[in-house]
């Protein structure tokens, strides 16, 4: 068998993969704050763990999975097979359009190519989660011969999607679509100016994220996680909740997102700063409090006290505050956001975790010096 | 289109800029007075898009100090500034309209020209008015740019190969749309590996090279080009392999 192609098709993977390693060794603005900025991401995420250990959520979580084991190997399962088929998808169609499409390389070492970077990118996530899951519950002083049981129940799933998943059917290529299918079409309104086709473009991200091929996943862990015999409200409450939660991770995630994109655009403009965040932030920020309203109440209906859904309410404004404030002011400055926000969250768990209370009082702060150092470095 | 009197749509004093150590400009001076249409040549990484991103604000420059439309800032500079942003970075979530509609609030317009509206029914991208940009086909989204960059009658219209992607009738359009916006006061500034818009339309050009100006065509030496039928393609060539 002839596996040159092969060959050079892993060659320029593995390059690609250096040279993105490389963009950010050199992003960075100077090889100390890379490595300072490493040390504290380290640092953080083993606090974080060390902290999270400490709660018996880990131990509990620990023991549901290894009572259901069935139910965690399917959904281990299903999860590894929707996250295959959508990789294949994704992988057909950037060898399509592959600068080495034209050369002699044989179609089925694009495909075979593809299979090997499936397979390895799900032998990671399934170390990696099964290394952090045992971690922490042997942190925790668990019994060996659970987080065994554990760990097994995991792979299993995982090998089972899998399988499954390398003899699913391709799908017909008119079945691709592009972000904007999913996203509700707008009045044609009249042609004037307004800066409110800004502040749709977050929710129409957030809403394109929840495409079939993203949202499938979703909807099966809130399928799962509806108990056995449950009524049709609490099932009801349960998937609302998700969907719910799903949306405005999806929202914060794309505020950041939209900021960077829409900076480089508008940047040329005489646009002020805080018109431009508040355009972006504000039909947002509608959104996430109208969402943790009705998530509020889906908790207060299944049982949740009321003062702890304030409290999580609260919560999640101030970080969904400090994520927003984070995100434009760095897009506006055309830098990446995400490590910064990462660090910020981390912070705000750990010291939320500490004393209950100052943790938000840590994210108005941040909100705050990042608004602050905004609105005084326009140019 | 009535443009107020000014002297310099663009002045550009020695200004540097690079990107980490790399330098890209190596002191750029220009000055286009208002009313020119004025064409950047240079082979691929000359400083050419550079040069027009120190303009936009996208890159700050290291040294050196640039002034649009005689503006004392840059923010006042920019109420006189058209660009026309590379087709990939306009909002694929948002419509034709939605996109000139912000563009125009950000530019603090009181309202949309209506020459623009039939600019776009000219170029026929009316009917792609309610349609997502990421629907766009390349040429349909450098008409959008277009358009963008000639909202609110700038003194100064910045463009990088902006007719890239265009169909000939749409290109030739746009070209007689700059002609007149030239006529009226507005400048040009033109990025471009086109040496026939040079030849056709440009009143002036220059020759980057390694960040640096190295030769300058002036209107006369560009009418006498014409006039002569001499062959600019060769004297742009001969210029480079002179200074390099």
């Amino acid at each position: 068998m002839n596996i040159a192609g092969e060959r050079v098709l892993l060659m320029a993977w593995r390059l690609s993969l250096v040279g993105r390693w490389r963009r950010v060794r050199h992003g960075a603005r100077s090889p100390i704050g890379l490595i300072v900025s490493i040390v504290i991401a380290t640092m953080a995420v083993l606090t974080a763990c060390v902290a999270a250990a400490r709660f018996a959520s880990v131990r509990i979580a620990v023991e549901w999975i290894d009572g259901n084991a069935g139910l965690t190997g399917v959904s281990m399962a299903l999860g590894t097979l929707t996250f295959i088929v959508r990789r294949r998808a994704q992988l057909r169609a950037e060898s399509a359009r592959s600068w080495l499409v034209a050369t002699p390389i044989a179609t089925g070492a694009f495909r075979t190519v593809a299979a090997i970077r499936i397979a390895l990118a799900v032998t990671m996530q399934t170390t990696v989660l099964t290394v952090a899951l045992l971690g922490l519950a042997a942190v925790n002083g668990m019994a060996l011969a659970m987080l065994s049981r554990v760990a097994i129940c995991l792979a299993i799933g995982s090998v089972a999607g899998a399988s499954v998943g390398s003899l699913w059917p391709r799908p017909k290529p008119a079945m691709r679509s592009e972000a904007s299918r999913f996203t509700r079409k707008p009045r044609a309104a009249s042609t004037s100016p307004a800066l409110d086709g800004l502040a749709r473009w977050p929710v129409a991200e957030a809403v394109a994220w929840h495409r079939p091929e993203n949202s499938r996943l979703l909807f099966l862990i809130a399928v799962f996680s509806v108990p056995a015999g449950a009524s049709a409200l609490l099932g009801a409450a349960i998937l609302t909740a998700w969907t719910l939660v799903s949306y405005l991770i999806a929202l914060a995630r794309a505020v950041p997102a939209v900021a960077r994109e829409a900076a480089l655009w508008l940047r040329p403009t005489t646009l002020p700063f805080a018109a431009f965040a508040w355009a972006l932030v504000r039909r947002a920020l509608i959104h996430q409090v109208l969402g943790m309203v009705l998530l509020a109440a889906a908790g207060i209906s299944l049982g949740g006290r009321v003062n702890f859904a304030i409290y999580l309410a609260g919560l999640w404004w101030v970080s969904f505050l400090m994520i927003a404030a984070i995100g434009i002011r760095q897009g506006h400055r055309l830098l990446p956001s995400s490590t910064r926000t990462l660090l910020s969250i981390l912070l705000v768990l750990i010291v939320e975790s500490w004393v209950r209370g100052c943790g938000l009082a840590v994210a108005t702060l941040i909100t705050l010096a990042h608004a602050y150092g905004s609105l005084r470095e326009r140019r | 289109m009535h443009m107020e009197a000014c002297v310099n749509a663009v002045e550009i004093v020695a200004v540097c800029a690079s990107y980490g150590r790399r330098e890209v400009l190596r002191g750029i001076d220009l000055r286009i007075p208002a009313g020119e249409w004025f064409c950047l040549l240079g082979p691929n990484g000359a400083g050419k898009s550079t040069l027009l991103h120190c303009l936009t604000g996208h890159v700050l420059p290291t040294q050196g100090m640039i002034r649009i439309a005689e503006a004392p800032t840059m923010t006042d500079g920019k109420r006189r500034l058209g660009y026309a942003c590379a087709p990939d970075q306009l909002p694929g979530l948002l419509t034709g309209r939605q996109c000139l509609a912000v563009y125009a609030a950000a530019k603090q317009l009181a309202r949309i020209d209506a020459n623009i509206i039939a600019l776009a029914e000219t170029l026929r991208f009316t009917p792609y008015f309610d349609h997502y940009v990421d629907t766009y086909s390349l040429g349909t989204r450098q008409k959008l740019c277009m358009l963008l960059a000639l909202l609110g009658e700038p003194l100064l219209i910045v463009l990088d190969e902006a007719f890239n992607g265009l169909d000939p009738r749409s290109a030739l359009i746009i070209k007689r749309e700059l002609q007149l916006r030239t006529a009226a006061g507005s400048a040009v500034l033109l990025a471009t590996h086109s040496l026939d818009i040079v030849e056709h339309y440009a009143q002036r050009a220059a020759l980057m090279l390694s960040g640096r100006v190295m030769r300058e065509w002036s209107a006369s030496d560009l009418a006498e080009l014409r006039r002569s039928g001499g062959d600019f393609e060769a004297a742009v060539a001969a210029a480079s392999e002179a200074e390099s």
